[in-house]
């Protein structure tokens, strides 16, 4: 086994420890259980099932008819796995409490279905990179689909199957939220950032073997771990007991954002002296992804160690680490994607010793252990303790100038569209060139090292020591990485108690404090030999003020080489607390759900630099920002019959404005917004829902209005009045998220099935909000403030409609093939709101077409793809006695876009920069983001 | 149990593939030494093939040379960088800031002259790309660089020639574009500043008048965006190095940087 590998000894010999307190409670009385397992649409019977008891490490044996007969059991609850060909496909919990249970007919999962959702959850992964590789840019990365693709139920749902599996594809994004909106539970502890209020997948993705049956709870539904936020919350569950006894190999190959996977998976099961161990690692790579220029590395590991004390209680240790290295793709205008005759253009790399090179790489090294306690101190109550800690970092680099020639190969002012209108030869001689010559559209790294190298300066009064002088190569360009190095702990413990067969409560708390460090960091001087810790846009404005363009004045005139900070350097705390309750009452025609939540929540910021722009409010502590927060829900299903239910639920919740949105300029000073108040979402969500044996509906609508919310947006201002970073932050923003979600799957019969999925949103602006400009430039802390016009705008959020429709087939002889025609409509540019103001449009006629280019928000086209997957399970076994029993191999494969459209924008936006001088809208044109092509996947994977 | 699947796994995991992390070695200057064309000329001969006024195209193959005396690095040239080759000197305008990157006074470099255009701004040569809109010398695209010029690693000194005041003033058209001297010299009292230019946002440049002893007057022109913008300028007498041009029938000097300034001798007072 693996674990020997390792010095266990000390480990376990630590956990024995703790384990010794608790005394095994004897369980004496022994019962007989009998039951059935029923699928109208299996067309196998039962053979290849089996049922499983973690708890008892047990396999027991099921008939071609489905009957299973369990004697010898426990007093006591117990989760039993359905098997399918050694793989878990169901489960189903049991009170033990009478010598004889007769448990009745069981309906669990297709086996078919269950093939499919191992390609789908394959096909998920690859679109996590996808996500991350096109996203990250513009800070709209969603990661929130991928939830529900790993959602326990989304199989049995058509709905969720669609948005996931289908939409989550083309940059859909359920009911229009962001990725914020959903709480990821680790082993009962929150992932999301206490930061930004994001969970970054990245942190344990590539563990796709012991990750894919979270227990979800979509929109405003209940969840037992947790009070969930408005899009609900996924949690999942590490612990090897829950594994069932297996080696998994797997390779895939794509040309996706990986082009190559490798995992292995061992679960051993609970052995005789009641531990589990499971070991799950996996690689991906990409030499180079489907974008030009990208690459990924990125790996995976996970053991886990479960220590089953006795029926009440059990110890679990979960390692996780997940390192990746992915070098990035980026956004570009149309006239780009025109020149390079490529929608796949990336401006991120070039040729240097014959190779490509990219200057933006993306670094996640964030492991993190979790230790749970499970306690049922009676057969109706669980309660679960954990304890978590993580220490790690992300970075991502990029290119940095002082006083040089922007080294960005699509660098507005060098296109031909700059030209057009003054020089329309110039302009068409640019266009030629390179059309004829692509790699000018690339980073000239050569030109960049040579300027570096020719570049002999001397730097006086180094690190601010008068005479102190170092005569050098001064680079004019280097890369640096922005670099957050964390720490967070947390505590969590979850409490759920059956009172009475009519009566669930549930509730927690969790504790978790964060502590992150940010800064940058130089890491590569590119041929020169220091690099200065200027601010190269002060030294611009005020190129005659010697302390303005310090970056930190308590060391000024330092001269940064590999490896050192420069630029900003601060610390953010952060802690947060909460505690929750809920009841769900279950009546005979209708079923009650409230809960409840309140918590704390405070951070400070802590500068390492003194700003020269802005002495006095950079260095130090901030003042410490406190909020006390509250949420309640509430909801009711009325059940019609068996089969039809009614469900009408409402959400209603005051949450703490994140770091990011209360400090103005975070990497400079400590100032931060007037007064910052919490953000109010409140939501509803009813519908109606049939579950048939051969009919599955679902029909739902929402409302969710989001109020006072803040948004600071920062970009470089190129207008002659900035000539600056600004930070433009819109306050009171109030939204609304509105529109409907309906499904339908029909099964022909035992072997066909077809569905119809149709997400009808609108996500839009309601209001005007107030906008203040603060130029980090300016030592002037005091900001312009005006009022911008985007009431009614759409949010860029993704197709806001989206279709699919389709038909799969599963075959006797255990393969399925399924395919799915899809219609996205209704993508809107997200808008730049600094553009739909009074200033924007001065002096212009509401009449004129101008007024119109100016103000109108673009729609994206709307678009048709066709997706194709399958796949077959062979049971080797049965071919030739040299496997060993239960041996499978299993094919998938999909092809996602199959027309092969590679004119597909997925997403879009406005750049914030605006020409408010002549009021051209079309001076900084849109950047966009086109969806890849066909891609492919084919999944092998071999169990024993 | 099969323990040993664990042992095999996981190297094959950790060394399955290709290595996609690359180590890059430093690229070698890209720069040519001796590039071998046909048609050669001096920069005087391309001088006196532009006449005395007006736009013309370059049609033939002329290959002029000639080493960077004027760079952009102190911002008081802007998108324009100056070469000479001891017959002439002239301008090339190119557009970018920060032009100094690439080319730095001192570096020797090539001009494929085919497809660029002569002109005279104000009675200045010039030489750059297609008229604008408004009939002006477009400065060299970015991206049309190396279509007519050739970087090279040779270093080489332009020595200054030597000016009084009163021969400076005469709008000597074979000077203009040179790096000069002018010799006792000093800043005229009257707008003794105490900056080398006023800040961009009052004036984009600013004429200080240079006078002698003998009240020859010549200005000296300073940019708002320069980076010695805010400095003192010296007070004393001396020499001054700079590059000589002329705005319609008025001589001017450009100044390159402050170390061109050398004044360390008593003021002289009118006599």
């Amino acid at each position: 086994m693996l674990y020997s590998i390792f010095d266990m000894k000390k480990l376990l010999l630590f956990l024995g420890l703790l384990f010794l307190q608790f005394d095994t409670i004897a369980q004496n009385e022994l019962a007989f259980l009998t039951g059935r397992l029923a699928d109208k649409d299996n067309p196998y019977g039962f053979e290849d099932f089996q049922l499983f008891i973690p708890k008892k490490k047990q396999l027991y044996a099921v008939d071609t008819n489905g009957v299973f007969e369990i004697s010898s059991m426990p007093y006591g609850t117990f989760t039993i796995q359905v098997l399918f060909q050694n793989e878990l496909i169901d489960s189903f919990k049991v009170a033990v409490n009478a010598p004889r249970i007769d448990l009745g007919s069981i309906f669990v999962s297709n086996p078919n279905k269950i093939l499919a959702r191992e390609i789908q959850a394959t096909a998920s992964s690859v679109l996590l990179e996808a996500d991350i590789e096109t996203q990250e840019d513009d800070g709209a990365m969603n990661n929130q689909n991928i939830s529900i693709l790993l959602h326990s139920s989304a199989n049995r749902d058509p709905f969720l199957s669609a948005a996931g599996f289908v939409f989550g594809q083309y940059n859909f994004r359920t009911r229009g939220y962001n990725k914020a909106s959903q709480q990821i539970l680790m082993n009962g502890i929150s992932m999301n950032d206490l930061n930004s209020g994001n969970p970054s997948w990245a942190q344990w993705s590539g563990l796709n073997d012991v990750l894919k049956n979270p227990v979800s709870s979509y929109g405003l539904a209940t969840h037992q771990q947790a009070f969930g936020l408005v899009n609900g919350a996924t949690a999942f569950e590490l612990n090897a007991a829950d594994m069932s006894a297996q080696h998994k190999f797997t390779y895939s190959v794509a040309n996706r954002g990986y082009h190559h996977r490798v995992m292995y998976t061992h679960s051993t099961g609970l052995n005789k002296k009641y531990w589990a161990f499971t070991f799950s690692a996996s690689r991906r790579w990409a030499v180079e992804g489907y974008i030009p220029g990208t690459s990924l590395d990125a790996y995976s590991g996970l053991f886990s160690v479960t220590k089953v004390v006795n029926s009440r209680h059990q110890f679990s240790l979960n390692l996780v680490a997940s390192p990746s290295t992915r070098a990035r793709s980026g956004t570009a205008v149309d006239e780009v994607y025109d020149l390079a005759g490529n929608h796949y253009y990336n401006p991120n790399w070039g040729w240097q010793d014959g190779k490509i090179r990219n200057a933006r790489l993306s670094k996640s090294e964030l492991p993190f252990a979790v230790l749970q306690h499970s306690y049922s101190p009676s057969d109706n109550t669980r309660i679960n303790s954990s304890f978590f800690y993580q220490m790690g970092s992300n970075q991502s680099t990029s290119l940095d100038w002082y006083n040089a020639i922007d080294p960005r190969p699509d660098y507005y002012q060098n296109l031909p569209g700059m030209y057009q209108s003054a020089n329309p030869i110039a302009a068409k001689e640019i266009e030629e060139q390179l059309r004829q010559n692509p790699e000018q559209l690339q980073i000239d790294w050569s030109r960049l090292y040579s300027a570096n190298r020719n570049n002999f300066e001397t730097l006086y009064n180094r690190n601010g020591m008068a005479g102190d002088s170092l005569q050098g190569r001064r680079s004019l360009y280097v890369i640096g990485a922005d670099v957050e190095q964390l720490k967070k702990a947390g505590l969590a413990m979850n409490i759920a108690q059956r009172y009475s067969d009519k009566i669930i409560w549930s509730g927690g708390l969790q504790a978790m404090g964060q502590y992150s460090t940010f800064f940058r960091r130089l890491e590569d001087l590119l041929g020169g030999d220091y690099f200065l810790n200027y601010n190269s846009f002060a030294a611009q404005q005020f190129p005659s003020n010697k302390s303005y363009l310090q970056n930190d004045l308590n060391k000024p005139n330092t001269a940064v080489l590999k490896g050192d900070q420069y630029k900003y350097y601060f610390e953010a705390k952060n802690q947060k607390a909460w505690l929750w309750a809920q009841q769900e009452v279950n009546l005979k025609k209708l079923s009650l759900h409230t809960s409840i939540q309140a918590g704390f929540s405070a951070f400070q910021r802590n500068g390492r630099y003194r700003n020269g722009l802005v002495p006095d409010h950079s260095f130090g502590k901030s003042e410490m920002q406190s909020f006390i927060t509250y949420a309640a829900k509430g909801g009711l299903t009325y059940k019609i019959n068996g089969r039809n239910y009614l469900v009408l639920n409402g959400f209603y919740s005051a949450d703490e404005p994140s770091f990011n949105h209360v400090f103005i300029a975070p990497r400079t000073c400590n100032q931060t917004i007037d007064k910052p108040g919490l953000q109010y979402t409140q939501s509803a969500e009813g519908g109606y829902i049939l579950h048939a044996p051969k009919l599955n509906i679902r029909a739902m609508g929402y409302v969710t209005d989001i109020k006072n919310s803040v948004s600071i947006q920062r970009f470089y201002n190129d207008e002659p009045e900035y000539q600056s970073f600004v930070n433009f932050v819109m306050r009171n923003i109030n939204t609304r998220n509105i529109g409907t979600e309906l499904a339908i799957e029909y099964c022909l019969n035992s072997m066909i099935s077809v569905n119809a999925v149709a997400a009808l949103g609108q996500a839009f602006y309601t209001n005007k909000p107030s906008v203040s400009v603060y130029n980090d430039n300016d030592t002037n802390l005091n900001a312009k403030s005006k009022e911008v016009f985007i009431k009614n705008y759409y949010l860029g959020v993704g197709p806001q409609s989206a279709y699919t429709s389709g038909i799969a087939y599963n075959a006797k002889k255990y393969w399925y093939i399924k395919i799915n025609a899809n219609y996205f409509d209704r993508n809107y540019v997200a808008v730049n709101p600094a553009r739909r103001s009074v200033e924007a449009a001065e002096l212009i006629q509401h009449t004129d077409s101008l007024f119109g280019r100016i103000f109108n928000q673009e729609q994206l086209a709307a678009f048709f793809t066709l997706d194709i997957s399958g796949g077959k399970s062979i049971k080797l076994y049965k071919l030739s006695d040299k496997f060993s029993y239960k041996t499978s191999l299993y094919i998938n494969f999909s092809i996602n876009n199959l027309l092969n459209n590679q004119s597909i924008k997925s997403s879009g936006f406005e750049q914030l920069r605006y020409d408010f001088t002549h009021n051209n809208p079309d001076k900084f044109p849109r950047k966009y983001v086109y969806a890849p092509g066909r891609t492919f996947l084919i999944n092998l994977s071999l169990k024993f | 149990m099969k323990s040993w699947y664990s042992l095999i796994a996981l190297p094959i995991l950790l060394l399955a593939g290709a290595c996609v992390q690359q180590k890059f070695s430093e690229p070698k200057s890209n720069s040519t030494n001796n590039p071998a064309f046909a048609i050669y000329k001096s920069i005087a001969e391309l001088r006196s093939s532009m006449g005395v006024a007006g736009v013309k195209e370059i049609k033939e193959n002329i290959l002029i040379s000639g080493t960077v005396i004027a760079d952009d690095r102190s911002g008081n040239f802007y998108k324009q960088i100056i070469i000479d080759d001891g017959t002439a000197a002239i301008p090339i305008l190119l557009d970018a800031n920060n032009l100094y990157n690439d080319f730095s006074i001192g570096q020797k470099v090539y001009v494929k002259c085919k497809g660029l255009y002569t002109a005279f701004f104000y009675k200045l040569p010039q030489l750059g790309y297609v008229p604008d809109d408004k009939g002006l010398l477009s400065a060299i695209p970015f991206h049309l660089w190396n279509q007519f010029i050739v970087k090279t690693d040779e270093q080489d000194t332009i020595k200054a020639i030597e000016l009084n005041v009163a021969d400076a003033m005469k709008a000597k058209s074979e000077l203009f574009n040179r790096l000069v001297t002018i010799t006792d010299v000093q800043i005229m009292d009257t707008v003794l500043a105490d900056k080398y230019a006023l800040p961009a946002s009052l004036s984009s440049a600013t004429n200080i008048q240079l006078t002698d002893c003998d009240s020859n007057l010549i200005i000296l022109r300073t940019s708002g965006y320069c980076r010695f913008q805010s400095q003192r300028p010296p007070s004393l007498r001396g020499k001054i190095s700079a590059i000589y041009s002329v705005f319609n029938n008025t001589p001017q000097l450009i100044l390159r940087d402050t170390p061109d300034v050398d004044m360390n001798l008593p003021r002289c007072f009118k006599k």
